[in-house]
């Protein structure tokens, strides 16, 4: 019996090594194709800006860095991405400080970085378990522990392993290395990192399902004329609604974090029940830089 | 619990580990093994375990009632009772909804509206696998062929043996429980020869079966769309999967019950390269081939009967088998497709030609062998078009525009797939590794039979089939056969 025991030990630690050899030739942020090209960019071109803002959709299709910097005179790059979860975010920034010695002003604007849950559809995906090394990991076991959500441990424990062990990525691994796969997000580049989904996609919203969503809003006419907005019955002045939607979390050297949330405009200004239009997009990014002047300029 | 999970590679080393540190403990094993057994089906559904054990306390009882009485009226009784427990929870669970929609389709056609609710009842995985197993058990007590078990313990861990629990193969009580009720011994070799089972097994599921799934499926949903060659191409990769799949788990319960020191029967011998329809159905499903043979088709007379009659068992025991799998004409007309394959051999008494392995001894087949195997391949991969179609409607459309939209080229059936074209050949290169390993193992019990005693050749392939298994493992893919 011990032979076989050993045998198989001996095996599996072959395995185990070579697993973890293979997942070691591939760059931090390899895993989020759009993510890794985005990066690439930003690091070349990384004099040009002084501000980043890091998260999910909410950032990539909503935040108008043009807009952005019309306002505030930064020049911004928008590094969100579709679904990017809270560790993702936190590592993507941490990464990013670690290869980038910025000895200048930059601000950072980070969506979330606490951890969410992982859904679980998303297990067993590159996407979906790229960033989770062993701080990653442990924060988010942290996180769900003290909340007594075990499945979600549990979660987290098998993206870990399978990240570290490169298992579900080996044929990628080749791919990235082989180079049979090629990127094609120069377009989101030329727009600072900015893409709203109706220039992507160019279709028409699901209007009767936004409006069903959208129950309270902020309208855009009220906004712009500076009065008090109906929502629903209530009345309510727009700066009540979006006062708490951005703030500095923490300064570092000569680096700015904030974290910012996201507020909900009338139903014309999305493309999607989830996802503002260009209108929307810039309405929002209007609404965030002129807090970021009045609080932070 | 499915195999090819997380789950699974956690509970089996646990399992294993205490299972062989009880050694000496024969009673306590078998403790263990039934509750492993009853942990592994309850993560499905707890509930259903009730079904398993009511299946096996009933049959426990009958079989001890059987051996005391000798009165032929009571011991008819009881085989009865045992026949309406177990088949009835087939004909609730498995076949309600199926025999009232029949029924109202049946009254339709008189032009009667018979309004019967349909029950939402779950089948619960692997009724037709243990109901089978306890059956068997019941009838071999009757004839007098089995000494009925004194120990309920046993009794259970035989019907609920985690490893066949699910999908079979489904093991006579004959040869299960006697190793059982004896003391098992820690093989080296076995358990060796079970882990290279094991991972054949976990290869043939987890790396083709569910990567020929994403293609069939989406040529089956749409295949009215899509032109002759695709629909080719679907039924071929659907035979390939429903082959990986279902062998791919009888190789995992087999290699995981060998790590117990348990033998159980072989359910697949490389059944496409069978050389007629009749070679094909020893090679296929053995365990349910054999289950029909001694259960139904010898009582029935088998084919020392007149012609007439053998034809009508012929009949039966394909019917049957089709109707087994699921409540829906489709199986009973594929299982109609291989009888009417089968009774041409049955009466040119040719359906016992090939009984030995195809070129045995010898590196290739010949060319005449090769063709044999490829014909056989090709009619069961055309009935398989009708175990895979919602229904026979569906499966003569699949079939007719196979054959009438055939006028393409090659470029435009690989822009018609949907899939990436390198995905396709992907798959085709594993279908290779896997018949090739199949050819080399062809008269073994698994694809790895023979691989040799090279240690460097053998480490390297091992090596190869589980990168493969990590990098496609995606965590619990169902198997197709739990939903029989």
């Amino acid at each position: 019996m011990l032979v076989f025991f050993k045998r198989i030990g001996i095996f599996s630690l072959v395995l185990l090594i070579s697993l973890w050899l293979l997942k070691k030739t591939v760059p931090h942020d390899w895993g989020n194709e759009l993510v890794a090209h985005k990066l690439e960019y930003l690091e070349k071109n990384l004099d040009q800006y002084n501000t980043l803002f890091v998260g999910s959709s909410h950032m990539y299709r909503q935040l108008d860095v043009e807009k952005f910097d019309e306002l505030t005179g930064n020049k911004s790059y928008n590094l969100g991405n579709s679904g990017m979860f809270g560790l993702e975010a936190n590592f993507i920034v941490e990464k990013f400080l670690e290869r980038n010695q910025l000895n200048r002003p930059f601000n950072i604007f980070v969506q979330k970085s606490l951890p969410t849950r992982i859904a679980k559809k998303n297990l067993h995906t590159n996407r979906g378990k790229y960033y989770m090394d062993l701080h990653r990991f442990r924060i988010g076991l942290t996180h769900f522990w003290n909340r007594g959500e075990w499945i979600q441990v549990y979660y987290h424990l098998v993206t870990y392993l399978e990240n570290q062990l490169a298992i579900g990525q080996i044929r990628e691994i080749i791919d990235y290395h082989t180079g049979t796969k090629k990127t094609f997000h120069e377009a989101v580049n030329e727009s600072d990192g900015y893409y709203p989904l109706d220039k992507q996609l160019g279709l028409e919203p699901e209007s009767r399902l936004i409006k069903r969503r959208h129950k309270k809003y902020v309208s855009s006419k009220a906004y712009k004329e500076n009065t008090p907005v109906s929502v629903r019955d209530k009345k309510m002045k727009l700066e009540e609604i979006s006062s708490g939607m951005l703030y500095l979390r923490t300064s570092q050297d000569s680096i700015r974090y904030f974290r910012f949330s996201t507020i909900k405009l009338d139903p014309k200004m999305y493309f999607d029940r989830g996802h503002m239009n260009s209108e929307g997009a810039r309405l929002n990014t209007e609404i965030l830089a002129r807090q970021y002047i009045t609080k932070y300029q | 619990m499915l195999f090819n999970s997380l789950e699974y590679l956690l509970f089996l080393p646990i399992v294993y580990l205490l299972y062989w540190s009880l050694q000496e403990h024969l009673r306590i094993q078998n403790v263990l093994l039934l509750l492993a057994s009853y942990f592994f089906y309850g993560l499905w559904d707890y509930r259903f375990l009730s079904l398993i054990i009511l299946s096996s306390v009933t049959d426990y009882i009958i079989g001890i009632q059987l051996e005391k009485s000798d009165v032929a009226r009571t011991r008819k009784s009881l085989l009865a009772v045992s026949l309406i427990v177990n088949l009835g929870l087939l004909a609730v669970f498995k076949y309600f909804n199926f025999f009232i929609d029949s029924f109202t389709d049946l009254v339709g056609l008189f032009g009667l509206n018979a309004n019967v609710p349909l029950l939402k009842i779950v089948l619960p995985v692997g009724i037709s696998f243990y109901t089978f197993q306890t059956l068997s058990y019941t009838i071999d007590v009757y004839r007098k062929k089995l000494k009925p078990t004194k120990s309920l313990l046993n009794f259970c861990t035989y019907v609920a043996f985690f490893p066949q629990l699910v999908a079979g193969p489904i093991e006579r009580a004959s040869s299960l429980l006697p190793q059982i009720e004896a003391k098992r011994q820690f093989s080296f070799e076995s358990s060796k020869d079970g882990l290279r089972q094991i991972l054949w097994g976990l290869f043939k599921k987890v790396v083709i079966a569910d990567s020929c799934a994403v293609i069939v499926d989406s040529i089956f949903s749409s295949y009215h769309e899509l032109w002759g060659p695709v629909l080719v191409l679907g039924a071929v990769l659907f035979a390939f999967q429903i082959y990986c799949d279902f062998s791919g788990y009888s190789d995992i319960a087999i290699g995981t019950s060998r790590l117990m020191g348990i033998n159980l029967m072989q359910n697949f011998a490389t059944p496409y390269f069978a050389r007629d329809v009749a070679e094909f159905w020893r090679r296929w499903h053995i365990s349910l081939s054999t289950w029909f043979r001694d259960y139904l088709y010898i009582p029935l007379g088998g084919s020392r009967v007149g012609k007439a009659l053998q034809f009508r068992n012929v009949f039966a025991i394909f019917l049957v088998s089709g109707f087994w799998h699921g409540a829906n004409w489709t199986y009973m007309f594929w299982g109609l497709i291989h009888a009417l394959c089968y009774v041409p051999q049955l009466i040119s008494k040719t359906n016992r030609n090939y009984i030995e392995v195809v070129a045995q001894g010898k590196l290739f087949p010949r060319i005449g062998e090769l063709g044999r195997i490829l014909t056989t391949f090709s009619i069961v991969t055309l009935a398989w078009i009708f175990f895979r179609s919602a229904s026979i409607g569906d499966s003569f459309s699949y079939i007719r525009r196979m054959i009438t939209q055939s006028n393409i080229s090659f470029g435009e059936v690989l822009s018609s797939l949907r899939v990436d074209p390198s995905e396709l050949f992907i798959i085709a290169f594993f279908v290779s590794v896997m018949l090739f390993f199949e050819w080399l193992s062809r008269d073994g019990k698994h694809g790895l039979a023979a691989i040799g005693q090279n240690v460097y050749l053998r480490f390297t392939v091992y090596l190869f089939l589980c990168l493969c298994v990590l990098d496609y493992f995606n965590g619990e893919t169902a198997f197709i056969y739990f939903q029989f």
